[in-house]
């Protein structure tokens, strides 16, 4: 911009606010208020780590903040977009950052913005969650004050290696099981003796529910935690009472991050093009400089390494080992829109609304009702994995045409991001039972997915079974399996031994205050 | 208006926070140095030392990465995913002698440490207790109480620039404390390698921590077998001797250039002395009665025995009725100036360094064992 290169003021930043906002409009959803902030590194890097402004105090936030000041002193810097979900909406600009990239930030921003104001699974987020954060910190803080620094820090350690263990949707209506009750029937009378089987089957079955703790398998651990454990202090349970509430505000993130991150992007590409074009302040050197960051957050996960194609020619190759969630979600806008405005023929089969619908009111209509796994699920084709970059085989670099990605590894490449969404990458844990063998044990399970079974970490689960020994102050056991070795599957295919229907059960056992154990079974 | 300055989102805990952070880490390596301050390798390496940071680790349930197809759950730019990704590995953190000194010897002074002589008065004290126009901290109370003068007539409510006071220091001299150690060390026959590994890794180590903390502190070897003799630094750790053993003649040895050159006037006065305990039984009440002599002038009269290994012939009698430690037990005590402690692997040797020079206890009277 004409002499504004490394210098404006706060009132530049908001003309170039008033201008993305006006623009951001065209796209059909009314704006939320945001409130920027333009703040030093140091802030930035203490919010960034934090996730949440002013958290509480924690060593392992000091040290995620070191790790930002050294990339950033080793010139690894990057742009931070920071948008805290209230009403008004807070997010923050780094000072000292060229004033293309605080509008790209911006424009950003009011892509988040409008998730969070229209996204159904922010529904039910809490508009105020600073007070509440804020709150949590001076508690804390007087925690540490009264039992020491190392004590509560200790603990929220314990607490923060099961806070990724939540229920699933906020959303939906918990199942609660009913007692088990006895249904006569119709000539229950004529067969007196299949009457009393029944009855006494249903009578066994009413004991067991009866004697059930939790009714229904828990997939809160640390609210089964705070609200069961035996033997905690009321500051402990404050304090996973404070972890849970900032955990809620989290939650919706995660499960949509490929779309919110889309549509940001969509959203800073349509206001910074358009704004460009019609502004001429701004000349082609920032619009270069603009490109330029634009390329680095939309840059795929690839990797190239040297290896064999199946010419059986050594060269390198490419294969992706994640996505990135800013390219996969705005490539999938930019597809979706293409589909309501130039369908092919087999699109139009595949949805009814391709070519007879306005793209503006089909994205806002995705804002409003979509997560990641809907996403994953309907709209990964072969032409979204080529231009986001999604390979399930690495590709040879040599040919382009490899590149390409037909129909069949397209369903693979749509099934294992479901799959991710869904989980978030994490595995499923339920507490299933609060008093294993009488003496009070909690008992998880691990449901891993039957179709592709794949077992914990082990040196992780023991740390992590520790903590949670710690913290229900009673033995703990966790049923998991064993990732079944595909070499040795493939062997006993070859040898005509038909694949287990099961993989082999493990179970992790932790004494509090010992070592985690692996068991084959709990009987010892 | 929409972008502001500031608008009171709080921050300045990142700051804090790392220094915390810093502080764990600097824990658990002095924890590992400790355990292994008894490895030859810490003494014979290049002057750096390699000490593994564990429990770093963010323990969470992830799945088993070797066989799983992809990485971890993708987060990308931005901090609004916090905390999903399994915590950082391992890590190692390459230290030099000196910061070795510095975390281990944190701990660590010379017992019963009194001011000598006022001639010498180098050692300056910085003294916070003056107040300055200028200066790096607010002294709340000063400028309270210079408020108050100059409004009390005026009426005037607000605080101005004349107000503040800070906080000053001045040099103060300080009689500087001189010390003496004697270091007197078996080197008789009985000693076998594993014990004299001990006892001169306990040697080695309080060498260090002596010129590491006192700038004034002079050392004296004395290795002894029947007979006593006052060697060099070199001498005292590698000499090579044996014949029996006579533990008196030490502490006399050590009676007399304390007599001749350290007066306690001057100086104070600490005694070491590491054996295997097997001493010529005749030789024990002599023993006894040098160290009771000896008591009245020293800061501390320390005495490390040293079990024997499980390949040492004599292995197992230290713990005898006869050993040195128990004998001199069995006298009573010469004066709360005498401590022992008895050690039987390197990894105790960071125990005894604890046991005879630990901060805290220096003002208790130190237990004898």
């Amino acid at each position: 911009m004409h002499g504004m290169k490394g210098h404006y003021t706060a009132e530049d930043l908001n003309l170039l606010d008033e201008q993305c906002q006006e623009i951001a409009l065209e796209l059909g959803l009314p704006l939320p208020e945001v409130f920027f902030e333009l703040v030093q590194a140091e802030d930035m890097y203490d919010i960034a780590a934090r996730g949440l402004p002013g958290r509480y105090s924690h060593y392992q936030f000091g040290k995620q903040y070191d790790q930002m000041k050294r990339d950033y002193d080793a010139g690894k810097g990057r742009i931070y977009e920071l948008v805290i979900n209230t009403k008004p909406v807070h997010a923050f600009l780094l000072d000292g950052n060229s004033i293309i990239s605080q509008l790209l930030v911006i424009a950003h921003v009011y892509g988040h913005a409008v998730m969070d104001e229209y996204n159904v699974y922010f529904e039910p987020a809490d508009k105020n969650i600073l007070s509440r954060v804020h709150s949590g910190a001076d508690r804390i803080d007087k925690y540490i004050a009264q039992y020491g620094r190392t004590e509560v820090e200790d603990f929220i350690d314990s607490c923060e290696a099961l806070q990724i263990h939540a229920r699933d949707d906020q959303l939906s209506k918990r199942k609660v099981s009913r007692e088990p009750e006895f249904k006569t029937e119709d000539f229950d009378q004529l067969f007196p003796e299949e009457t009393k089987k029944r009855r006494d089957q249903m009578l066994a079955k009413r004991q067991q529910w009866r004697m059930a703790f939790p009714k229904d398998p828990e997939r809160d651990v640390l609210g089964f935690i705070e609200e069961h454990a035996p033997r905690l202090e009321d500051w402990q349970r404050d304090i996973i009472s404070i972890i849970r509430t900032e955990r809620e505000y989290f939650h919706p993130q995660r499960k949509t991050k490929i779309l919110h991150e889309g549509v940001a992007t969509y959203y800073h590409n349509y206001i910074v093009h358009k704004l460009m074009n019609q502004d001429d302040r701004f000349d082609a050197d920032d619009f270069l400089e603009f490109q330029k960051m634009n390329a680095m957050v939309l840059h795929p996960r690839i990797h190239t390494e040297m290896g064999y194609d199946e010419n059986d020619e050594y060269g390198p190759m490419v294969h992706c080992d994640d996505y990135n969630p800013y390219l996969l979600g705005s490539t999938i806008l930019k597809e979706v829109e293409r589909i309501c405005v130039d369908p092919t023929k087999e699109e139009k089969e595949m949805w009814p609304w391709a070519g007879n619908i306005d793209p503006q009111q089909k994205r806002n209509e995705m804002i409003e009702v979509y997560n990641d796994v809907d996403l994953c699920a309907e709209f990964i084709t072969p032409n979204v994995c080529m231009k986001a970059k999604l390979f399930m085989e690495p590709r040879s670099v040599k040919k382009y045409e490899h590149l390409y990605v037909d129909e069949d590894e397209a369903k693979r490449v749509s099934s294992l991001l479901t799959k991710r969404a869904m989980t978030t990458g994490i595995p499923v844990i339920e507490i299933v039972n609060g008093d294993g063998r009488n003496r009070g044990e909690l008992w998880l399970e691990h449901r891993w997915d039957p179709e592709e079974p794949i077992g914990l970490d082990e040196e992780y689960a023991h740390g992590t079974m520790q903590h949670l020994a710690k913290l229900w102050g009673r033995s703990v056991a966790c049923h998991s399996c064993l990732t079944p070795d595909p070499e040795i599957e493939e062997e006993a295919e070859r040898m005509g031994l038909t694949k287990r229907d099961e993989p082999e059960p493990v179970w992790y056992y932790c004494e509090p205050g010992k070592d985690c154990t692996t068991h084959t079974s709990l009987d010892f | 208006m929409a972008v502001a300055k500031r608008q009171g989102i709080p921050t300045g805990r990142g700051e804090r926070d790392s220094q915390h952070h810093k502080d764990r880490v600097r824990k658990q390596i002095t924890k590992h140095l400790k355990e292994k301050i008894g490895g030859e390798d810490i003494i014979t390496g290049d002057g750096k030392i390699r000490v593994p940071v564990k429990g770093s680790k963010r323990y969470q349930f992830i799945f088993d990465r070797g066989k799983q197809e992809e990485g971890g759950p993708g987060d990308g730019p931005g901090g609004s995913g916090a905390g999903t990704e399994p915590g950082a590995e391992d890590y190692e953190v390459w230290l030099d002698m000196k910061e070795v000194e510095q975390m281990l010897f944190a701990e660590l002074a010379l017992p019963r440490l009194k001011p000598k002589k006022e001639t010498d008065t180098e050692v300056a004290d910085i003294k916070f207790d003056t107040i300055a126009i200028k200066g790096p901290q607010i002294d709340k109370k000063a400028t309270m109480r210079r408020h108050l003068l100059r409004t009390s007539a005026t009426g005037d409510e607000d605080f101005e620039k004349d107000d503040l006071r800070y906080m000053s220091y001045r040099e103060k001299p300080r009689p500087k404390s001189k010390a003496v150690v004697f270091m007197a060390m078996d080197v008789s026959g009985s000693m076998g390698d594993h014990e004299k590994q001990i006892a001169r890794l306990f040697f080695y180590w309080t060498v260090r921590f002596l010129r590491f903390r006192y700038d004034t502190v002079d050392v004296r070897f004395i290795s002894h077998t029947s007979d006593a003799k006052e060697v060099n630094e070199h001498e005292f750790f590698n000499r090579v001797e044996s014949g029996g053993t006579m533990v008196s003649s030490a502490y006399r040895l050590v009676e007399k250039i304390q007599q001749d050159r350290y007066p306690t006037e001057d100086w104070n006065i600490y005694v070491l002395h590491a054996s295997d305990g097997d001493n010529w039984q005749l030789d024990n009440e002599e023993v006894f009665k040098s160290i009771e002599r000896l008591c009245k002038v020293a800061s501390l009269v320390g005495y490390l025995e040293i079990a024997h290994g499980e390949n040492s012939l004599f292995y197992g009698q230290s713990v005898r009725s006869y050993g040195l430690q128990k004998t001199l037990q069995s006298k009573g005590s010469p004066g709360p100036e005498f401590t022992s402690s008895l050690v039987s692997s390197e990894k105790e040797v960071w125990g005894a360094l604890r046991h005879f020079f630990a901060k805290e206890a220096i003002d208790e009277s130190v237990q004898v064992n």
